[in-house]
């Protein structure tokens, strides 16, 4: 287990009541574990679909929900829709 | 003045000439000589308006008929277009959007900006759908369009006010109701990137505020309230136009991310992918991103949203300055927080606030300025000439950035944009440019489409004209292969046909976003049938290339894929399908390529500096380069283009544009 912090942005941060929060776990997949244990399954069904980084780079570059996490990692949760 | 030739019959239109009992609303244009001071009806033909519609397809093809040649961008013989499209002024979403066209400043092939803003709507409910302006005035004039009637003012006492300034003495002077679109000491001054002011949105690239200060034109001004703008089938346009409405308000892009973040949101999601600029386009990842991105400028210095006339997505920031909390002003857009945040390794927000502010009132173009200060900054780490300019010192920015302006002492050699600049003082290799134009803030080595749109776009380093793969590849749902040059060829041309038909009917392109089924979002980007979806996106090359070469069989509407089809149908009542609807953005594109081509442009310019094609951008990753030179080969052949990037004569022919200059 490591222990990281989980950022939060948007209807996420909003629904949680909070912009972060700590966290024991080995990997992403815990994490989202966790914040269904914590705040229920909807708010795990929104983290899910958010864009998901690692230390600031998307977790689509790493193994996704099993990208494995050390101790001081940052998890972001980001609204997902843009453009411009 | 030279007449508008006859065209031989398109592929598609005799169909379209089928169609109308009642009598079409051809466009109404105006062409005014500055030297002589004249105004002259341009008719426009019904063939015409059948061909081109309006907005920058009519414009293009208007610029070939109407000009020689090698003239020069900023010569008197230069001539500009300011026209709408057929939707604008409807009610239709998204619908004030206005074309200005001219000879780019910067690249000396094609320019074609879109702009928002109050003009666009007054000056059709003027009477009038477009004016041409040609030749140049003695002294600073205004253009004054009040209802029907045009004429000329005496513009000297506007002449060296700074944008607001001269909005507001317009009004103290000649009352209110008038719309603006106003240069400022940039375009004066014939800055290369000098951009033209509708209230507070600013038509920014390709210098066409040169081209106005040229012709010592101060701007435009309209006072339009008397015509009904003309609506084929009324009844239908308005339940459709209703329903169009409610689709874009309940999409999660327009419907709520630009409403809440704009398109700043961008920032983070370009970060995360490694497609934000940083440092010059050295790198594609900030450690500081955040601080500068759409959430955190909600978060923080956010006082409202705003949008357009009859616009439901509201992207406009609407923010406050922390030393001044009572004045509201316009918020940076995402291009701009990308180019003078990360791509200077700068994380002040409030900073980038003022150079936006600064940049609206002088009437420049953040993005060219922003890429121009990237390379100075560079060229003086590399023991290049010092312009006072350096990395993360946002003073200094905002220091240069009026004397850029007014074109003082060396700070006049960075008006002349990063390609000028680089064949004087070296750094080629790192100048960011494509044929002239600086790129916008997409580092195209892990959006590797959106490298190809770059080099191909008809203006030069533009994401829109461009195509806009990065939507696709990285700052979205979707990630279909940011470092596979699969399939991009095809999309990257059919997607900027498709944008080009959209601007030409009047439309903001933000209401095109659409086309990502809101069921993706969802499910999230990483959901196995969404990664599903970007693998066989990479497989869809030859159908794409097949529908953009059958598309005038594509005879239905749906409002998920192009909703301006069928709002421009209801509109002229010309039968405008989708498939028609992209093939006339397909006429657009070949219009403009001729143009450029015509003007001395080549193959040879469809190019992108060094640093993206030949320097990776991880050193552990082979892949992360864009490979141009591959996707560029088959670019061409989807496009019906030679080898040497010319369009063929069947192509022309199809697409019922051959002939004329």
């Amino acid at each position: 287990m490591a222990q990281i912090t989980a950022t939060y942005k948007a209807d996420l941060a909003e629904g949680i009541g909070a912009k972060s929060e700590g966290f024991d776990a080995a990997t992403v997949g815990d994490v989202l574990g966790q914040i269904k244990a914590r705040h229920g399954k909807d708010t795990c069904k929104l983290a899910r679909t958010m864009l998901i980084t690692l230390n600031g780079l998307s977790i689509q570059k790493e193994r996704r929900f099993a990208t494995r996490l050390k101790d001081g990692d940052v998890v972001g949760f980001f609204p997902l829709a843009a453009g411009g | 003045m030279s007449g508008v030739p006859e065209m031989p019959e398109a592929a598609g239109i005799s169909e379209m000439s089928k169609v109308s009992d009642k009598k079409l609303a051809l466009p109404r244009y105006a062409l005014v000589d500055l030297s002589c001071g004249t105004v002259e009806p341009l008719p426009i033909s019904e063939q015409y308006y059948r061909l081109f519609l309006g907005g920058k397809t009519l414009a293009a093809r208007l610029l070939l008929d109407l000009t020689e040649p090698g003239i020069d961008a900023l010569a008197p013989e230069a001539v500009c277009i300011i026209n709408t499209g057929p939707l604008n002024g409807t009610g239709a979403p998204s619908s004030s959007r206005f074309n200005l066209s001219f000879k780019n400043v910067l690249t000396g092939g094609i320019a074609s900006t879109n702009c928002g803003g109050p003009f666009g709507y007054s000056l059709r409910r003027s009477g009038y759908d477009g004016i041409v302006i040609r030749g140049a005035a003695a002294e600073p004039v205004l253009l004054e369009i009040n209802e029907d009637v045009i004429s000329l003012r005496d513009g000297a006492e506007y002449w060296g006010s700074e944008v607001g300034h001269t909005q507001q003495l317009i009004e103290e002077n000649l009352g209110k109701g008038y719309a603006a679109f106003i240069i400022g000491p940039a375009g004066e001054n014939l800055v290369s990137f000098a951009g033209v002011a509708s209230g507070e949105r600013i038509a920014g690239r390709c210098g066409g505020g040169a081209v106005f200060g040229s012709k010592n034109l101060k701007g435009l001004i309209c006072k339009g309230r008397s015509r009904e703008i003309p609506v084929y089938h009324k009844e239908g346009f308005k339940k459709y136009v209703a329903k169009w409405s409610s689709f874009l308000k309940a999409h999660p892009t327009t419907g709520s991310a630009l409403p809440r973040y704009g398109s700043a949101g961008i920032i983070n999601k370009a970060n995360a992918t490694e497609s934000l600029p940083t440092r010059n386009f050295s790198r594609g990842f900030f450690a500081e991103a955040d601080k500068v991105s759409g959430e955190t400028l909600a978060e923080t210095v956010l006082a409202t949203n705003k949008g357009c006339v009859s616009c439901p997505i509201r992207c406009e920031r609407r923010v406050r300055l922390e030393n001044d909390p009572n004045k509201v002003i316009k918020g940076p857009e995402y291009e701009t927080l990308g180019l003078f945040g990360p791509n200077i390794e700068n994380s002040d927000l409030e900073a980038i606030i003022k150079i936006n502010y600064l940049c609206d009132e002088l009437g420049m173009d953040t993005i060219s300025l922003a890429g121009t200060l990237a390379w100075a900054m560079e060229l003086h780490e590399h023991g290049g000439k010092d312009f006072g300019v350096r990395f993360g010192d946002t003073q200094s920015v905002i220091d240069l950035i009026p004397r850029i302006a007014r074109c003082e002492g060396d700070a006049a050699e960075l008006a002349r944009g990063v390609k000028w600049l680089a064949a004087q003082y070296g750094g080629e290799e790192y100048a960011i440019h494509a044929k002239g134009l600086e790129l916008a803030s997409y580092e195209p080595r892990r959006s590797v489409g959106m490298g190809l749109g770059y080099a191909t776009s008809n203006r030069g380093g533009c994401h829109l004209n461009g195509g806009y793969l990065a939507l696709l590849e990285s700052i979205n749902v979707l990630s279909m292969g940011p470092n596979s040059p699969a399939a991009k060829p095809q999309w990257t041309a059919f997607i900027q046909n498709a944008l080009d038909a959209v601007s030409s009917a009047g439309c903001c392109l933000f209401s095109a976003l659409t086309f990502i089924p809101s069921g993706f979002y969802s499910l999230g980007p990483n959901h196995w049938f969404v990664r599903a979806v970007n693998r066989i996106l990479l497989g869809t090359g030859p159908m794409m290339s097949l529908t953009i070469s059958l598309s005038s069989a594509l005879r239905f509407n749906t409002l998920f894929l192009f909703p301006h089809a069928e709002a421009a149908r209801l509109a002229t009542g010309l039968p405008v399908y989708t498939g028609t609807f992209a093939l006339m953005g397909e006429r657009c594109f070949n219009l403009e390529r001729l143009y450029s081509l015509r003007e001395g442009l080549s193959a040879a310019d469809d190019s992108l500096p060094r640093r993206l094609t030949d320097e990776l951008q991880d050193p552990n990753d082979p892949r992360s380069v864009v490979p141009l030179a591959k996707m560029l080969k088959k670019y061409y052949r989807v496009r019906g283009w030679d080898e040497q990037g010319v369009p063929t004569p069947k192509k022309l022919r199809n697409l019922g544009i051959e002939g004329g200059r």
